[in-house]
């Protein structure tokens, strides 16, 4: 159910934020219209979102490649985080970092947080990092400028920071909270998975991080609830195939 | 956007009293003497004149660490905790320090250090997120152990939140007491200035970033080349078996092997080869299993520090230990298991089959971990266990407990489920109530056990006023001992003579505490042959501006050859980059790293890497010459410290002394300097003071940095006052 048909648009060839749907192509129309697979997600996922005029294009094709974190592997070093933001942003800082371990540590016996898979409590230690979600993508489908596209190279989601406002709703729209607005430069921060070299990958001891062929890996971690489901503009584009 | 990085460039102040937070300019405040010790040592400087109750609500605590904390330069997670110590007679200046990730957290927060000053008026504890900082009342917390006092503020302030903590122990003010954070990381010997406060815990969330100034490609490539030099636990460089790479084997704390496996991972994990190329395997090289090769199927991973590749903490996961009452998991490195010594196996293991006995030896780990981190007790590199052993003797205490507890106590002791009765029979739940014991300081015998060894026995030696009649020549019979491994200044040797004969000796003398100072022991721990340690060394020295034939300087491990010029150079040197590892926020239980595990360098390493990433990081460059005179004026400041709490400046009389066992004149027949032995004459002892002395500038009647080398470092301010308390050494 996870799974849409073959990819709707050629990586970097998703349609941009501000479309209008005269500017859909109708190769893009019928690509959209003969989905029927995605639906159940879809649903599930808008829940009874609002329908609205403006429309926007938020199909993106599977990414290429995405990153496993290994949680038997993982020793809590935060190498990654580092080099996610000291190699990306040029400081470091667990907050900034797209793939998210620091805030895992909730590991102190008696903390109930701490009990859950991942938090340490047991010693196991959960990265939480970006699944390149395939369609719909929930950060994506939030923004309302239709900043998050996919990356030309990986497929990665990425933000297009010309585009990106900094309002922070894919923050809250995102089911493992792995995107951060950098407070200094007022854009959204996710992985990009460093055109197809990703750093965090490249500096983890353990080999624990590891970048793969795109599988679909939301169901390997526990989201956690989502804030914002999806932007009205982006509902009104997809009611074609999800009314 | 500030112009610098590395620093946040805030310094946060708390008073406690007036319940108050300030903030500081880093760069303003603490420019010269800068980050860990080197900002605590001139904050007590400035503030703790004629200060002399370690409890005094005058007693700044500082909490430190540097511009490379919460960066990516490898093993950065330390926190260095300095104050007047408790555990010292004369409540002389001692850091303790801590690993973890609470430095990182505070850094993300945007604080450079936080300094605590005065006393709350009733339990609280510190919430910082970020800018924010609170001081909430937490009268629920005072009586709980640490790992619950943690649970609580994590649970108030969110899952991200770093905590460090005090225990029963430091709440009453026990000198050998912890604060510790992340479950397992404990510096000692400050627990009771926190409790003295009535300062629970500090949580801190930060959500902030530490800029970097080099580019990001600078940085990068210079990270890299770190991670390409780091070797293993204490920087060990060859393995601890053959490998399939490695052309040397040692005894070195390299454990990782083919069929080794972090059993109790899920699935098990195999530490391998661990080929110092790949990138990927650096991780798994340490695998310390200080429990023993048993203890490896029990094992979930090694955790460690923030930023730290090699991880040094072992996580378990012993199931059956939770028949004691405790959480079958448990971390924690080195002494930091001490809880285990204090039980004696032949008791332990009475009677069992092999595999119980490893299972109950196994279980004693997890027990006694969980005592000491929940109590937070501290055992000041295992005195306090050799300490126990040593009074309670082979003869149940008979000899040197009796006469120094009253007549109930002793019964107490001895009846059925008492203390010595657990003991005898290798009860477990004898390390809960020696714990308690020693946190609540119960009875003399708990008094005795909670403070520092060496003050117990000088009450000891008189016995109580009134109470009992005490055991004169019980210190002499303890100097006397060869198993408490006891330093002339009362406080264990830490690598001393015995890891690098003169260099070890005089790095002994630098502190007052035991000498948390690795910087050459590691060296000579690496696992490389003597001969090629001698070439690294002369080759590194020489690279970075110091004399030439530093090999010289090498004495391989038990060993003791006469004192030379290279000696004293190689004394200085890393009793600079102590002060400096803590001051950067390097962790120097790894660092520095003279060697590398690469044969293709000649195993040779880059001791000019930290002053490196010091650079990079903060856009300050400094070269290793600099760095190191850096290292040094903190080291002189912190003996100007020294004196002060003496009231003295005949430090070579009264702080610098060899302990008996370490001349060759106390032990009949043995001969010096022949390989045989690490023992040194004491004519040469002296030959070595006055050359190191020289090497630091100091005065060699004294001991005493002179006016001249003072002004030199910048602190005539210092000069000034040690001559107004006639601290001063005579100009010549
Ligand atoms: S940021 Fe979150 S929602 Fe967006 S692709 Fe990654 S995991 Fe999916
Ligand atoms: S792939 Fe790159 S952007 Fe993504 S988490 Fe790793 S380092 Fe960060
Ligand atoms: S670098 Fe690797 S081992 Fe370290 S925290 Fe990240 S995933 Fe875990």
């Amino acid at each position: 159910m996870s799974q849409h048909p073959a990819p709707l648009l050629e990586i970097g060839e998703d349609i941009g934020a501000g479309s209008a749907a005269g500017k859909i192509s109708r190769r893009d129309f019928v690509k959209i219209t003969s989905i029927t697979g995605a639906g159940m997600f879809a649903c599930t996922l808008f829940g009874s979102v609002p329908f609205a005029a403006a429309l926007k294009t938020p199909i993106l094709s599977d990414a290429k490649g995405v990153l496993l974190h290994d949680i038997s592997r993982c020793v809590a070093c935060r190498r990654c985080e580092l080099a996610c933001s000291e190699f990306n942003d040029g400081a470091a800082s667990a907050y900034l970092a797209r793939v998210k371990v620091g805030r895992n540590f909730a590991a102190m016996k008696g903390s109930p947080a701490g009990k859950a898979e991942g938090r340490a409590g047991d010693f196991r230690m959960q990265a939480d990092t970006c699944k390149q979600c395939p369609h719909p993508v929930p950060c994506a489908e939030a923004c309302p400028k239709g900043a998050i596209r996919s990356d030309s190279k990986t497929g990665a989601r990425r933000v297009d920071e010309k585009l990106c406002v900094g309002c922070g709703v894919c923050t809250r729209a995102c089911p493992w909270a792995v995107i951060t607005v950098n407070p200094a430069t007022q854009k959204a921060s996710k992985c990009y998975l460093c055109d197809g070299n990703p750093e965090c990958a490249r500096a983890c001891p353990t080999g624990a991080m590891k970048y793969i062929a795109w599988t679909d890996l939301r169901l390997t971690t526990p989201p956690v609830q989502p804030g914002i489901m999806a932007d009205p503009s982006t509902t009104a584009y997809c009611a074609p195939c999800h009314s | 956007m500030p112009t610098y990085g590395g620093w946040t460039g805030k310094t946060l102040r708390v008073n406690l009293t007036t319940r108050t937070s300030t903030v500081e300019a880093t760069l303003d405040k603490y420019k010269d003497f800068w980050g860990g010790t080197g900002m605590g040592y001139k904050v007590l400087w400035d503030e703790a004149k004629g200060v002399t109750d370690p409890f005094s609500p005058d007693n700044p605590l500082i909490f430190g660490w540097g511009p490379l904390t919460g960066t990516g330069a490898p093993c950065g997670g330390r926190t260095c905790i300095t104050s007047l110590s408790p555990q010292h007679p004369y409540a002389a200046v001692a850091s303790g320090h801590m690993g973890g990730h609470f430095s990182a957290e505070a850094k993300y927060a945007g604080w450079d250090g936080i300094i605590v000053t005065g006393k709350a008026s009733g339990p609280v504890y510190i919430a910082i997120r970020d800018d924010q900082v609170d001081i909430v009342d937490c009268p629920q917390l005072w009586g709980s152990g640490i790992y619950r006092a943690t649970a609580e503020v994590v649970a108030a302030m969110g899952g991200s939140c770093q905590v460090a903590a005090i225990g029963q122990a430091g709440e009453n003010r026990v000198a050998q007491s912890v604060i510790m954070t992340g479950y397992s990381h404990s510096a000692g010997g400050q627990g009771g200035v926190m409790g003295s406060k009535n300062l629970k815990a500090i949580g801190i969330v930060g959500t902030g970033s530490i800029k970097i100034a080099a580019s990001k490609k600078d940085w990068r490539a210079l990270v890299d080349n770190a991670m390409q030099l780091v070797g293993s636990n204490n920087q060990a460089v060859v393995p601890n078996s053959p490998q399939p790479w490695a052309e040397y084997v040692s005894s070195a704390r390299w454990y990782a092997a083919k069929g080794k496996y972090w059993g109790a991972a899920n699935p098990p994990v195999e530490t391998g080869t661990c080929d110092p190329h790949d990138r990927q395997s650096v991780g798994y090289r340490c695998f310390k299993s200080d429990p023993g090769a048993f203890a490896e199927q029990f094992t979930v991973r090694m955790d460690g520090c923030h930023s730290c590749p090699v991880r040094c903490h072992q996580a378990l996961n012993v199931p059956t230990a939770a028949k004691w009452g405790v959480d079958p998991t448990a971390a924690n490195t080195c002494t930091g298991w001490w809880g285990r010594g204090l039980m004696n196996n032949a008791k332990v293991i009475a009677g069992l089959s092999t595999q119980d006995a490893n299972l109950k030896t196994l279980e004693a780990y997890v027990v006694g971990k969980h005592m000491t981190d929940d109590f937070g007790l501290h055992n000041n590199y295992g005195t306090t266990d050799r300490g126990w052993a040593f009074i309670y003797g082979a003869d149940k205490g008979v000899t040197w407990i009796k006469p120094n507890v009253p007549a109930a106590e002793w019964t107490t002791l001895n009846a059925p489920g008492g203390l010595f009765d657990l003991y005898e029979k290798g009860d477990l739940n004898f390390l809960m109530a020696f714990g308690k014991m020693m946190a609540y300081q119960v009875g003399e015998l708990g008094k005795f056990l909670a403070g520092p060894v060496e003050a117990g026995l000088n009450k000891w030696q008189t016995g109580v006023p009134g109470v009992t009649t005490g055991s004169p020549g019980i210190l002499a019979a303890y100097h006397a001992d060869t198993s408490v491994l006891w330093w002339a200044n009362g406080f264990p040797k830490h690598h001393s003579p015995e890891n690098g004969g003169f260099v070890g000796a005089l790095i002994n003398t630098g502190y007052n505490r035991d000498a948390q100072n690795h910087c050459w022991s590691n060296y000579l721990s690496n696992g490389l042959p003597t001969a090629v340690q001698r070439t690294i060394a002369d080759a590194e020295f020489a690279k970075n501006g110091y004399m030439a034939g530093m090999g010289a300087a090498i004495d391989p491990n038990n060993t003791c050859t006469q004192m030379n010029q290279q000696k004293a150079v190689a004394a200085r040197w890393a009793i600079a980059r102590k002060e400096l590892m803590d001051s950067t926020g390097l962790c120097s239980w790894m660092w520095p790293w003279i060697a590398s595990p690469l044969k293709e360098r000649g195993y040779a390493g880059d001791i000019a890497l930290e002053s490196k990433l010091f650079s990079a990081a903060t856009g300050k460059t400094m070269s290793t010459k600099a760095f190191d005179d850096e290292g040094v004026k903190f080291y002189t400041l912190q003996r100007a410290l020294t004196m002060r709490s003496f009231n003295s400046m005949h430090m070579r009389v009264l702080h610098d002394q060899l302990p008996p066992w370490a001349k060759v004149e106390n032990h009949a027949g043995a001969v010096a300097y022949m390989g045989a032995n690490y023992y040194m004459k004491s004519a040469d002892w002296e030959t070595a003071l006055d050359l190191f002395y020289a090497e630091l500038g100091y005065d060699q009647a004294t001991g005493a940095p002179t006016r001249a080398t003072l002004e030199a470092m910048g602190m005539t301010d210092v000069a000034d006052e040690l001559d107004d308390l006639g601290l001063l050494p005579a100009s010549v």
